[in-house]
């Protein structure tokens, strides 16, 4: 039987990864596939990695602070990913992006089974497997294999961060209540939180769910001391890095170390540094004096702990949504009133009169989020046991543990609607599914509901003919065909560098433009997305080029009302994209007439 | 064995990185008669054959006559955009082309089945209401190498809008292709 200690203990032996393949079939099956799938589907043609991110990521990979107007307040979260992005992709290799998200999102299935046997117990091997294999093959998280969306690299840190919990659980010498009574486990709990700030380093906007993570929090730990120690890890990790990367964008940028802000952090400034310089010393301070910590768990009662805490998580999370809700980010997919939150909670894709999407740019079919729902309200009916009965008390991991997973998705569905947001949770579905399957109940009956979920959950798969089977991937620009190449080859680079003189000014109009920039690799050119104002445009030395989207040519007139004189336009017809490059004059009697 | 499980990944996640920053591409400005030789390029991309159908379709010769104010093509065709569109193409020395045969669909609801699209020569004007499916619009040219024809919408409105499809973008009418008639000399 593998546990989490069998590579630990046998070690990483191509004989030994070889046995356990074979052994484990249906997880390193899923895996494959899941490399597979990102080959096979070619290039990513993400619509946001194309339109902002590819550039801003190139940029900054370049050292350089200033996104010339393109997503400027991006630079100050944290953006790792975006970097990572578009350093693969300007490698001009179409594969080894490809490949890299592959090799990454297929290390789900794997993450997820190791998971699902530490914290389930008495049930088949090949359950397990299933339920892992699974959570990388529905629809939601399927189309984003092989993606630039970063919400499956933001799933790694949240299965980790709950193995991490778990093994915490394992050192937990006397689990009907003691808990968090060694620095041993009050250290691993830290570190369980401290892994779960990754997902959000690596995603940001995965911060909005990580309240609802937190109301599970309790019950997993089952101490003051250990969600204390849990919440502090996140925190103090989180922001250290998110406050350090600040830090560098205010002295590259900005100049004054006191101008720092990150995004989804109420207070910026003077008060950011004091909030995390805080924090970090309250994580070390807890970890250095935990066994006197301890002491204040001990002289209270753990249900009324855990009680408490959740009560306060919860209300955290509704003001997180109330915030989330009022801020409106994107208020394409709110539900508008509290009775059409009930029917979204079960929507599972389809478009509405046949013609609008609910929560989600491409209609889908996937039980997922209904499921989770589903889970989550089973979790909650086991909290309450948990509270009430004290035999219930060793039910609370499997409380915990469904409300840490499918929280997030109640939660997401409340305060933004958009179902994407909280994609990053589902591969943890199966493993709530499981850990409810496993409370005491009569076996057959167990596996059956077992049984039942899975089928439930991998009804896309199987009933074809629905709106999922139409496409690959998720907001690809190109659907009809997979690219086996560079969305603008060396051809096309080419012909475009050539119509831009040396040492340019370049203004980029409209949308899915900037992407063809980092390809380029011209740095002689200044490239900017703002519309200039006349000013502007007469102290420069020569005339600018436009490079704009064709389709919204009708920007170009905003242009010549700031003094400039389309001379010549030429639209490029490229093989997956579409660029148009206008030479101008500047009108200098217009802008002094201005 | 416990320092080699995070020594692997490391080695990979730094030699990738490694490898991504050498193959940045960094290029340099174009000499002027590069810039020129590219100005050559692009316009003899828009040179059409005459008295064929030509489509513009993705990965079609033709498309590079596609001007402003069209999408990127599509498997069967180009939609337009916004309000006005043009295409611009050239033809050989010593061919008159006197007309041009456009074939478009507009976008139209299922219930008000109506567009008003305006073809545009310097010679010729034609105006038609269309009222879905494909149709054919015969627009006279001047008999010049080079020509330009602008399109003109009455609106553009997206699928979703006219509760077709979730397609959020703008459209007037998609063009398929054209035929270029021509008086060889």
């Amino acid at each position: 039987m593998i546990t989490l200690k069998t590579f630990q203990s046998t070690g990483y032996g191509w004989r030994n990864i070889a046995s356990c393949a074979a052994k484990y079939w249906i997880v390193a099956s899923a895996s494959a596939v899941t490399l597979w799938r990102s080959l096979v589907a070619g290039t990513d043609a993400y619509y946001d990695f194309l339109n902002v991110k590819w550039f801003m990521g190139w940029r900054l990979w370049n050292g350089n602070f200033e996104l010339a107007g393109i997503a400027s307040s991006r630079k100050w979260g944290p953006p790792f990913l975006d970097i990572w992005h578009a350093a693969l992709a300007n490698t001009g290799v179409w594969w080894v992006p490809a490949l890299a998200h592959g090799a990454v999102h297929a290390l789900i299935a794997p993450s997820v089974f190791l998971l699902s046997r530490a914290v389930v117990r008495g049930l088949p091997n090949i359950l397990h497997q299933a339920f892992a294999a699974v959570s990388v093959l529905v629809p939601l998280v399927a189309m984003q294999i092989g993606t630039t969306s970063g919400h499956l690299y933001a799933a790694l840190p949240i299965v980790w961060s709950l193995t991490l919990l778990a093994r915490s659980r394992e050192t937990d010498n006397s689990y009907s209540g003691q808990s968090c009574s060694n620095p041993q486990q009050t250290r691993g709990l830290a570190w369980a939180g401290a892994v779960l700030a990754v997902s959000p380093l690596l995603k940001p906007s995965a911060l909005a769910s990580m309240p609802a993570h937190f109301i599970g929090v309790p019950f997993l730990t089952g101490s003051l001391v250990g969600s204390i120690a849990f919440l502090l890890g996140f925190l103090a990790v989180y922001l250290a890095v998110a406050v350090t990367w600040a830090a560098v964008v205010a002295l590259a940028a900005d100049g004054g170390l006191l101008e720092i802000r990150t995004p989804g952090v109420p207070v910026d400034g003077f008060g950011l540094w004091f909030l995390a310089g805080t924090l970090v010393a309250a994580l070390f301070g807890l970890l250095k004096y935990s066994e006197w910590v301890s002491f204040l768990h001990r002289s209270l009662r753990p249900r009324l702990v855990v009680a408490l805490l959740t009560l306060v998580a919860a209300l955290g999370a509704l003001v997180a949504a109330t915030h989330l809700r009022s801020a409106a980010y994107d208020g394409r997919w709110f539900v508008d009133d509290p009775a059409s939150f009930v029917p979204r909670l079960a929507h599972t894709g389809d478009l509405q009169y046949g013609f609008n999407t609910l929560d989600l740019e491409v209609p889908y079919f996937d039980t997922s989020v209904p499921l989770a729902a589903l889970l989550a309200v089973a979790g909650i009916v086991v909290a309450v046991g948990v509270m009430l009965r004290d035999s219930w008390w060793q039910d609370r991991w499997t409380a915990g543990l469904v409300l840490f997973s499918c929280a997030p998705f109640v939660f997401n569905v409340w305060a933004t609607g958009y179902t994407r947001y909280a994609t990053q949770s589902i591969p943890l579905i199966g493993v709530a599914a499981l850990s409810m399957c496993s409370l005491r109940g009569w076996r057959p009956l167990k596996l059956f509901v077992a049984a039942l979920f899975l089928i439930a959950w991998t009804l896309p798969l199987w009933w074809a003919g629905r709106t999922s089977t139409s496409f690959e991937r998720f907001a690809q620009i190109t659907y009809e065909q997979n690219i086996y190449e560079d969305i603008v080859n060396d051809e096309e680079v080419e012909l475009l560098s050539d119509l831009i003189p040396d040492g340019s000014t370049v203004f980029v109009v409209g949308d899915l433009t900037s992407h063809v920039i980092p390809r380029l690799g011209r740095f002689d050119v200044t490239w900017d997305f703002l519309l200039p104002k006349g000013d502007a445009v007469a102290e420069l030395q020569t005339p600018p080029v436009l490079l704009f989207n064709p389709a919204e040519s009708d920007r170009l007139s905003k242009y010549e009302d700031q003094g400039l004189i389309l001379e010549s336009c030429d639209v490029l017809r490229f093989r997956h994209v579409s660029l148009g490059l206008c030479a101008t004059q500047i009108d200098r009697s217009q802008i002094d007439r201005a | 064995m416990r320092a080699l499980r995070f020594a692997v990944p490391m080695v990979v996640f730094v030699a990738l990185l490694g490898f991504a920053a050498a193959a940045q591409p960094v290029r340099e400005p174009p000499r002027r008669s590069e810039t020129a030789n590219a100005r050559i390029r692009v316009d003899e991309s828009k040179s059409v054959p005459v008295d064929r159908y030509l489509s513009v379709a993705a990965g079609a010769d033709a498309r590079s006559t596609l001007g402003l104010g069209f999408l990127h093509p599509e498997a069967d065709g180009a939609w337009m955009g916004q309000l006005s569109a043009v295409i611009s193409f050239g033809v050989e020395t010593g061919v008159t082309p006197t007309a041009v045969e456009l074939e478009l669909r507009p976008l139209v609801a299922a219930e008000s089945r109506r567009r008003l699209v305006t073809l545009v020569s310097s010679i010729d004007e034609v105006s038609i209401e269309m009222t879905g499916g494909r149709e054919r619009i015969l627009l006279a040219l001047d008999g010049e190498e080079s020509q330009r024809v602008s399109i003109l919408c009455n609106a553009v409105e997206s699928p979703i809008s006219l509760e077709l499809n979730p397609d959020r973008r703008a459209f007037c009418a998609k063009i398929y292709g054209y035929k270029v008639i021509a008086d060889v000399g």
